[in-house]
């Protein structure tokens, strides 16, 4: 936690059932008690998340968690976060992912990991300005949106939607050709149509790679 | 313009910004963890308690300290059940010791047998009211065959359930150990304590396991596995 956080106000605690964009709003006006309530209910998923980034060291997770979270308040109470543009969720994610990928340069192993791997995300998740974290949100707040079952604003099917998590979780077109009973190139040919559908989707909101990383370098 | 691997890792981290949001609070998930090293017992120590209950925890954590403790640290995690066998850290070492047999002082050499430790489990449940606040502990022997990882989670929990003292409870923290018998607690009075340092670590947890394993790491005896578990109750 911050140490800068104000001390609470007497009134007004958080209740369980809250929401979290209710909190973020308290949170942005300033309310410490409304943003550790958001930091008990992302805390531990975004620690997990560490935990699995780093392969289990939690030390590291804690520490990456903690930069994480003063970030997370600085751009609340700098008006930095947009909640109109993000979830308060996405957002922590996407702080999140710039604490990690600044380690991982910092340590040297950002080319082999993720620039190579997706150069677009990498150069906007590494950017210290808040304004590509919430670019970042935005975009994955979409692909989020798209991949919601019975979601149809993007075109996509059932079968699609799960090509894409199937096939961007590490199965091999050889593999999903044998779960969908069809020839490996067909599984390709379905693979490449539902990635497209999603890049329309997103472009036609505006998001592209390299418009992002403009955003980014502007901001800076 | 968007390339597939951009694409492929914006899906990747939808995924991930999922399992953020999961509520912990609303699925039974186990975790667990080993003894956590020296350097971290002490810092945790140093930095976060107090009073009473704080005297009870450096009591007990002086107590654990007095354990073997060449314990790599470590948490991990695996899917659906994470689970993980630990390494005991108590290698003994075959040591010759020279005795005196009969009249004439014939040294002998016998080699004495690695001894091994007694491993049992205890099963603890810690009942929360809806406030959050310890009602109270049951602790419950685990006669389980084989090593806890393999020990299923609904058994963990008939267990830990059993001969419940608290019958309406907001939340139930399971926490199962396994090892040395003389690096477990033996009563409920020693539960109380552990629990009391554990909870007083986990407070802000609400209810998600890994918090709670992370959080318990400092005061877990080495060479025992420790799984955690939470449910909580919804009327």
């Amino acid at each position: 936690m911050p140490d800068d956080v104000p001390q609470p106000q007497a009134t007004n605690l958080p209740r369980r059932d809250e929401s979290l964009q209710h909190l973020t709003a308290r949170a942005a006006g300033g309310d410490s008690e409304a943003f550790a309530a958001l930091h008990r209910r992302l805390g531990g998923g975004l620690f997990r998340l560490f935990m699995e980034r780093t392969g289990g060291r939690a030390e590291l997770a804690d520490d990456f968690g903690q930069k994480t979270w003063v970030a997370v308040w600085q751009a609340l109470r700098a008006g930095k976060y947009d909640p109109s543009r993000a979830a308060i969720s996405t957002f922590v994610y996407a702080v999140g992912y710039r604490v990690w990928l600044q380690h991982m340069r910092s340590v040297g192993r950002a080319n082999v990991h993720l620039e190579a791997a997706a150069p677009g995300m990498a150069e906007l998740g590494i950017s210290e300005d808040p304004a590509a974290q919430t670019k970042l949100a935005e975009m994955i707040d979409t692909v989020r949106h798209c991949l919601k079952d019975g979601e149809h604003a993007c075109g996509l099917s059932d079968e699609e939607r799960w090509i894409l998590r199937s096939s961007s979780g590490g199965t091999t077109d050889r593999e999903l050709a044998q779960r969908l009973g069809v020839a490996a190139s067909t599984a390709n040919a379905r693979k490449k149509a539902a990635y497209d559908k999603i890049r329309r989707y997103l472009e036609n909101l505006g998001h592209r790679a390299d418009s992002a990383g403009q955003d980014s370098v502007a901001g800076q | 313009m968007l390339n597939d691997k951009d694409l492929a890792a914006l899906i990747r981290m939808a995924d991930e910004v999922d399992r953020l949001e999961s509520p912990a609070a609303s699925r039974f998930e186990w975790a667990a963890v080993q003894a956590s090293g020296r350097s971290a017992l002490i810092r945790r120590m140093t930095l976060g308690m107090g009073g009473l209950a704080a005297a009870a925890c450096v009591g007990l954590g002086m107590f654990l300290w007095a354990k073997p403790a060449t314990v790599p640290q470590q948490i991990s995690r695996t899917n659906p059940a994470p689970v993980l066998t630990l390494p005991t850290p108590t290698d003994v070492e075959s040591t010759p010791v020279t005795v005196a047999v009969g009249k004439a002082p014939q040294p002998v050499l016998v080699t004495q047998a690695p001894i091994e430790p007694e491993i049992q489990s205890v099963v603890m449940a810690v009942f929360q009211d809806a406030d959050d606040r310890c009602s109270c502990i049951q602790m419950n022997p685990g006669n389980f065959k084989g090593d806890l990882a393999n020990v299923g989670s609904q058994e963990l929990l008939r267990t830990a359930m059993a001969n419940a003292c608290h019958a309406n409870p907001d939340r139930v923290l399971v926490i199962a150990m396994q090892g040395p018998s003389e690096s477990l607690p033996t009563s409920t009075a020693e539960a109380e304590v552990w629990a009391a340092c554990v909870s007083e670590r986990t407070g802000h947890c609400d209810g998600d396991s890994f918090c709670v394993t992370r959080s318990s790491a400092p005061f877990i005896p080495a060479g025992v596995t420790m799984i955690t578990g939470s449910m909580a109750f919804t009327n």
